[in-house]
């Protein structure tokens, strides 16, 4: 018996066709969500950069007792959402995708300006509130920046009046690298609580027993 | 970037295969109802071959008295295959019915069927697991695509009884994905595994070809493999049920496809020439590559599973150990669409899961299947993979150390003690 089917060649680039279009559109489609996750980040941070305009206006406009007038909090969960979709967007997309990149660069400048105006208004309306900057690289090139972020996220939402900035080391702009000068940071991770600089890892002990010398509360 | 690269390969694979095989369904959408039964029924012998069966032959043999069939065109053999138990005995019980009853020494399914084709004096013949249930109208079925000379055997839907355990519910869709790949296979021309319970063959060819090959685990795929290398077909009547009891427990379930997937490499091995040649059609440059395909596929896949779920959870526990497990605070409870992942990797993912559901659906729909199955899907939507995987590892091992995997005699003889 000879009863053999034959191929159609023409079947197989039909479904080539189709598998290739699927792809395609896949493709087009996660693309179009990620350009508009980032469209997002940066919709926040345009939403920040007017937040902290009015900010620094209305501290200057109430003439009278401004201190007790400022809330920064909301400001400052902002930044920290920002901050949390920027991460997502740099585990999904790379850290050197240059969307990202474009993010992070604009996302520092945002933090430099709120620290900076946190540390105007602790010095003026005499507030104890502890300024932590943190100085990261990526995976690769820190084993424990993770878990340094990680533990000063615990910090922050364990403690009163705890703000914390991130800074990717890497990035540069006069600014930052003004910075980076200013507090002596030789690498990643680095920490600088208020005045101090610790170019070293820490734990979370050893911030406890800094800011609890500096009298900041825990939540309870 | 590596792991990115080799999941949109392996991705390309299993999306297009998935649109081959539904492509091929929906070209024969036309052809799905089986051709009338002859006017005049043809003889049928169904051989049971048995061996320490005792628990569930009784069933099998019943199933088959019940077939709508004249009796007198219908020839059942019980082949009882040297059990130690009151196999033998059970099986006697049925000779009232015209039922013929052999006893021989062990020898193996393959020896216990050839012992019966020398016997069978139907113009077809069939074979039934003794763990396998045949529903009535199956045989009617299937007796019209034999019409054409060509066709030297046809395959029912092999599928399992209401399950009890999670191994069970696994089978059950394993089992329905097996009836909507076998029909598109048909229209392939390349099936390649003509399952134990009730395949019916056209006896003319073990006359011509010789009988089982006793040298194999799985002579169901020698025999497939055989008949696609004389050059014959084998086709498939979708809606010819016949039923199967799942294996209960995890080591039962692993044996039985590790000797499945041992079998199918050795005899791909014996029918190596069928490979990748062009006379062979979609069995040869399609279907036998992409079912190694697939297991490289698998593997791959679960191999970046469990990377991607080390490295994830090393780092959490690393972080969760520097905050001395302070979990409840590290919570986020906040819902936000934004984290939904929508990478061009899930959105092909979510097309490649539509078209498995559908895939489902559609060997529901055509074998007339009633039971509901949403949990067994959500089960084998997690597992079957991972198991896939491990039974395949397991297989390839005993093939390398040439490792006996037994018949399933003994697979059933453990189930049956551990399920006691």
């Amino acid at each position: 018996m000879n009863h053999r089917q034959k191929v159609n060649p023409g079947k197989y680039l039909t479904v080539f066709a189709i598998t290739t279009l699927v792809f395609i559109f896949g493709i087009l489609v996660g693309n179009y969500f990620s350009s508009q996750k980032l469209e997002q980040i940066d919709d926040i941070g345009q939403q920040l950069k007017t937040d902290t305009t009015a900010m620094e206006l209305q501290y200057e406009l109430i003439a009278e007792d401004p201190c007790s007038h400022l809330n920064s909090t909301p400001l400052a969960d902002e930044l920290y959402e920002m901050a949390s979709k920027l991460d997502y967007m740099e585990n999904r997309l790379g850290s050197d995708d240059p969307n990202v990149l474009e993010l992070k660069r604009y996302y520092s400048l945002l933090e430099l300006r709120h620290w900076l105006f946190m540390k105007k208004t602790n010095k003026e309306c005499n507030k104890t509130s502890a300024l932590i900057m943190f100085f990261y690289k990526n995976e690769e090139e820190c084993d424990s920046c993770k878990e340094q972020g990680y533990i000063l996220t615990w910090i922050r939402r364990n403690y009163k009046d705890v703000y914390v900035y991130s800074f990717d080391y890497s990035i540069q702009n006069a600014a930052l690298d003004t910075l980076k000068k200013i507090y002596k940071i030789e690498g990643a991770p680095a920490v600088v609580i208020d005045k101090d600089t610790y170019n070293n890892f820490m734990s979370r002990a050893e911030i406890e027993k800094i800011l609890q010398e500096k009298g900041i509360e825990m939540i309870k | 970037m590596f792991w990115d690269i080799v999941l949109y390969v392996v991705s390309y694979f299993g999306v297009f295969a998935a649109v081959f095989f539904l492509l091929t369904l929906f070209e024969n959408r036309h052809r799905i109802r089986n051709p009338p039964p002859p006017k005049i029924l043809p003889k049928v012998t169904v051989m049971v071959p048995a061996c320490n069966e005792e628990k569930c032959l009784g069933k099998t043999v019943d199933s088959l008295l019940k077939l709508d069939y004249p009796k007198k065109k219908l020839e059942i053999i019980i082949i009882d295959d040297g059990s130690k138990d009151n196999t033998l005995k059970v099986a006697r019980s049925y000779e009232k019915y015209g039922v013929r009853v052999f006893t021989k020494p062990n020898g193996g399914k393959g020896d216990a069927l050839n012992y019966g084709l020398k016997r069978a004096t139907g113009e077809f013949v069939a074979c039934l697991d003794a763990d396998s249930m045949v529903s009535p109208d199956a045989l009617k079925k299937m007796l019209g695509y034999f019409k054409r000379e060509s066709v030297a055997a046809v395959t029912p839907s092999l599928k399992c009884t209401a399950p009890k355990t999670t191994w069970q519910r696994i089978q059950v869709i394993e089992f329905l994905l097996g009836v909507y790949l076998r029909k598109v296979f048909a229209y392939l021309g390349s099936i390649h595994v003509t399952p134990g319970p009730f395949t019916v063959f056209r006896k003319q060819f073990f006359d011509k070809y010789g009988g089982y090959d006793t040298s194999t685990c799985t002579e169901d795929i020698e025999i497939s493999l055989r008949i696609q290398d004389k050059g014959y077909e084998i086709e498939n009547a979708v809606d010819a049920n016949v039923y199967a009891v799942a294996m209960p427990t995890f080591m039962t379930t692993k044996r039985q496809r590790v000797r499945w997937y041992k079998g199918f490499m050795e005899n791909t091995q014996k029918y190596k020439h069928l490979i990748f040649s062009k006379r062979y059609g979609n069995l040869g440059l399609f279907v036998l590559p992409s079912a190694y395909l697939s297991v490289l596929t698998a593997t791959v896949m679960v191999i970046y599973s469990i990377y991607v779920t080390i490295d994830k959870n090393y780092q959490r526990y690393v972080n969760l150990s520097s905050v001395d497990f302070d979990i409840w605070r590290m919570l986020d409870f906040k819902w936000d669409t934004f984290y939904i992942d929508q990478s061009p990797l899930m959105i092909i993912g979510l097309f490649a899961l539509a078209i498995g559901i559908s895939m489902i659906y559609l060997a529901k729909r055509l074998s007339n299947e009633k039971q509901s199955l949403t949990w067994s899907y959500v089960i084998f939507m997690f597992l079957y993979l991972p198991l896939y995987v491990y039974w395949w590892a397991g297989a390839i091992h005993a093939r390398l150390k040439n490792k006996d995997t037994g018949w399933r005699g003994r697979e059933r003889k453990e189930a049956e003690i551990k399920y006691a």
